[in-house]
């Protein structure tokens, strides 16, 4: 018989879906909401030199892990819920959720490693 | 012999049927969310390697009001992901044992919002800048 990818997919899945269900308020919040807001006021949250010093070391390996994972776990998500709706899901929409997952943890990967 | 013909209602319009179906939808939708914004953080990520105007670009967009607006809604489903993410532990986690015990599905929950506090706590500190 031949091995399943599933489990592996699902594996990533899961990490990304805990991590996204621990962190991803938070991050969003700042990210998204209180970086802008602050901005308005005259307060730089995250500015150039900040955000580089953030994401060296270890930090920007997590970065990285975080980005790739919360990615996987959209692709499979999306990937899986095309088929519930009945809409043709098959190796090309699984090459396109995966793949878009994959390349934009790779383009993470070269971004942190060029800082 | 032909098969009996029964009647077999199909799978159209499905999520139509029942309340849980259309929150099961909302669901799995949240991941569109929680994917457009991992995209984003990647662009931020490679226009802060691009340089300092680049990721001057990056943050003005982010203050746009439709950016505002989108991670507005990020912000709503993931926290929607979270909450229904978060109660179905009990059924998605392998078996753990504390103490050769084990916890109970409450305390499993709850002690997830409480991992989720303290990291969510630690990232803030971090990315703020009062850490470590």
């Amino acid at each position: 018989m031949r091995r399943s990818h599933e489990p592996l997919l699902w594996l990533l899945f899961g990490a990304g879906g805990l991590l996204a269900a621990w962190l991803g308020p938070a991050l969003i919040l700042f990210t998204g909401i209180l970086v802008p807001i602050a901005a308005e006021r005259g307060v730089t949250l995250l500015g150039y030199e900040a955000a580089r010093g953030l994401l060296q070391g270890p930090a920007g390996l997590a970065a990285v892990a975080v980005v790739t994972l919360l990615l996987f776990h959209a692709a499979h998500r999306i990937h899986h819920t095309l088929h519930d709706l009945g809409l043709p899901a098959g190796r090309r929409t699984r090459l396109g959720c995966y793949g878009a997952a994959v390349a934009g943890g790779a383009l993470a990967a070269a971004a942190v490693l060029a800082l | 012999m032909s098969r009996p013909r029964t009647y077999r209602p199909g799978m159209r319009g499905w999520w139509q049927r029942h309340p849980a179906y259309r929150r099961y939808l909302l669901r799995e939708g949240t991941s569109l969310f929680l994917g457009g914004y991992a995209l984003w953080l990647v662009a931020g990520l490679l226009c802060l390697a691009a340089g300092e105007a680049a990721y001057g670009q990056w943050r003005a967009l982010q203050g746009t009001p439709w950016l505002f607006g989108l991670h507005l809604a990020a912000l709503m489903a993931a926290c929607y992901h979270a909450v229904t993410w978060l109660r179905l532990l009990p059924l998605t986690v392998p078996v753990i044992r504390l103490g050769g015990r084990r916890p109970s599905d409450r305390a499993l929950i709850r002690g997830s919002w409480g991992v989720s506090v303290a990291l969510s706590a630690a990232l803030w500190l971090y990315l703020g800048g009062g850490w470590p």
